[in-house]
């Protein structure tokens, strides 16, 4: 397919991603929305949760829920349905393959996820008072692996659970649990350490860890990107293998 | 004339389901080629396997020349498809499906003379879901020929179109064929058969159980000639087993079916004069594709139970 048919068909999913008032919702306003009530309650002088004051490990750590809503709210049922209703079949028999269609889709989520970011810390900026990261290519290095990997999650799920009902159904049973323990609601600090055990299989912890390392100031951490990394790869390849077959 | 479409013993299982069982057939260029058949037949299986959307389990296929399985990308640069069972995504708008199917092809028709064309010239602006069940079908139709196609398939076209809607779509067709292109149709429907048919591929449980113009298939599997018309109580026909052609004689009533062929009728309206009758509604029934096509899947004997 030639790059000028992709970049239209790209923009065609963006206008259409646009038009769904709900997934529209959820990946950009429900982070704001979460964000302003946990910073507000954290935002305690003296307390400090990982170096930071609790309004900015919040606002900071309010963007892996970004990147689990785009992977895990939006993009699952929006690919899933696209397989149930025969919309790939009718793209399919004018040449446009399966796998265009659904990297399409998966542009958008990446473009909406980086927009609702900038939301995000905008609407923070006058609220809350955070520091600009001290590596920022260490954020922005965790930023777009974090939200890759789990795209490319949302869409092994739709590849596995091939109805809109059944995609977004498993796409919401994961997001809540994963958010839960992945240290961007409770601190991981705080946990039992049962359950802390349990967040070190959370891929979305090490999402977080990879936004907040390098913006408190430890750093660049490897373990977070090479999970993310094993996790984008492995979620990939059984995608392309599962949409393939059908 | 050149085969455009060749298939050679097709054979598709889905799991333990046989859909198509060693079916062959041959399209010819510039002719309205129907698959017909009841569902679960096996005719969708085919044609999706002709469209390159189905890998045969055996068997040859080529269109255009073009093996679908290997030589997708060029084969549907060249073919045209209406699909059963295929959608737009809800909200896309009825211009934005146009140009982006028009993109694909470089010898497109511009979108704005396609939805003149099509009717829909008051929906460029409108979505997918809002549109009626004709006015999605035309939309299909039209993107299934915005790229100037060699070869269109198109499968239960008229599928959820009322009669009036259906007549359109069948002078859409013709004028498809007009424009040269070879034309595949799917149908369950005996008249649509009828209607714009130059040849139909009887299809039953997976085979190809007869091929015929419709008419051929009505001279050959539809049971000859039926003349029938009312004589008075007490009236002896007994005779007209003596005319030329006939071959039986049935009376009911006042009712009387003659069976037999070819010029049977000039032969009965000559003796009903000749024994002083003139029977006023003396006609001739002839049989349907639908009595034919119940003939032929009938004699057709199960292979398996």
């Amino acid at each position: 397919m030639r790059p000028a048919v992709f970049a239209k068909l790209t923009w065609l999913e963006a206008k259409l991603f646009l038009r769904e008032p709900l997934a529209v919702g959820f990946t950009i306003a429900y982070p704001v929305v979460v964000m302003f009530v946990i910073a507000g309650v954290f935002n305690r002088p003296g307390e400090e949760i990982r170096g930071v004051g609790g309004a900015e490990y919040y606002v900071v750590s309010n963007i892996a829920v970004v990147i689990a809503a785009m992977g895990l709210i939006a993009l699952p049922p929006h690919a899933a349905s696209y397989f149930e209703r025969g919309v790939i079949r009718r793209f399919r028999a004018s040449s446009v393959p399966a796998t265009a269609v659904i990297l399409a889709q998966a542009a958008v989520c990446f473009v909406v996820g980086i927009a609702a970011t900038v939301v995000l810390l905008g609407a923070a900026r006058p609220a809350y008072s955070y520091a600009f990261p001290p590596s920022l290519p260490g954020v922005v290095l965790g930023f777009v692996v974090g939200l890759i990997s789990f795209l490319a999650l949302g869409l092994l799920i739709a590849a596995l659970f091939p109805t809109t009902r059944s995609a977004q159904s498993v796409g919401l049973v994961l997001f809540f649990p994963l958010y839960l323990i992945s240290g961007a609601a409770p601190p991981l600090s705080v946990l039992p350490s049962a359950m802390r055990v349990v967040a070190d299989f959370d891929p979305l912890t090490y999402a977080v860890r990879a936004l907040q390392d390098p913006w408190f100031g430890y750093g660049i951490t490897a373990m977070n990107l090479i999970v993310l990394t094993g996790l984008a790869l492995a979620s990939g390849a059984g995608a392309a293998l599962l949409f393939r077959r059908r | 004339m050149a085969a455009v479409v060749e298939v050679q013993h097709l054979r598709k299982t889905y799991g333990s389901v046989l859909a198509v069982d060693d079916l062959s057939l041959e399209v010819e260029e510039g002719e309205i080629f129907g698959l017909l058949g009841p569902n679960g037949a096996g005719k969708t299986t085919t044609v999706e396997c002709m469209e390159g959307l189905r890998h045969p389990d055996q068997g040859r296929i080529r269109v255009l020349g073009l093996d679908p399985s290997r030589e997708p990308a060029e084969l549907r640069r060249r073919i045209g498809c209406q699909l059963q069972e295929a959608a737009l995504p809800d909200r896309i708008r009825v211009w934005e499906a146009l140009d982006l199917f028009a993109a694909l092809a470089p010898q497109a028709e511009p979108w704005r003379a396609v939805l003149e064309r099509w009717g829909l010239a008051g929906k460029g602006g409108a979505s997918f879901s809002s549109l009626s069940g004709g006015e999605q079908q035309r939309l299909f139709i039209a993107l299934a020929l915005i790229n100037q196609p060699q070869v269109v398939f198109l499968d239960e076209l008229t599928q959820g179109l009322d009669p009036a809607a259906r007549r359109v779509a069948w002078d859409l067709v013709r004028s498809v064929r007009e424009r040269g292109a070879t034309v595949i149709l799917v149908t369950h429907f005996m008249e649509e058969a009828q209607q714009l048919c130059d040849r139909v591929a009887v299809v039953d449980r997976g085979r190809v159980a007869a091929v015929d113009s419709p008419q051929g298939l009505i001279s050959r599997h539809g049971g000859g000639l039926r003349v029938v018309f009312s004589v008075p109580a007490g009236q002896d026909v007994d005779w007209l087993k003596g005319v030329p052609h006939v071959s039986g004689v049935v009376r009911q009533g006042p009712r009387v079916e003659v069976a037999g062929d070819g010029p049977m009728l000039a032969h009965i309206g000559a003796a009903l004069i000749a024994h002083g009758m003139e029977p006023a509604d003396l006609r001739v029934e002839q049989p349907t594709l639908e009595d034919v096509f119940l003939r032929i899947t009938r004699a057709t004997p199960p292979e398996r139970s």
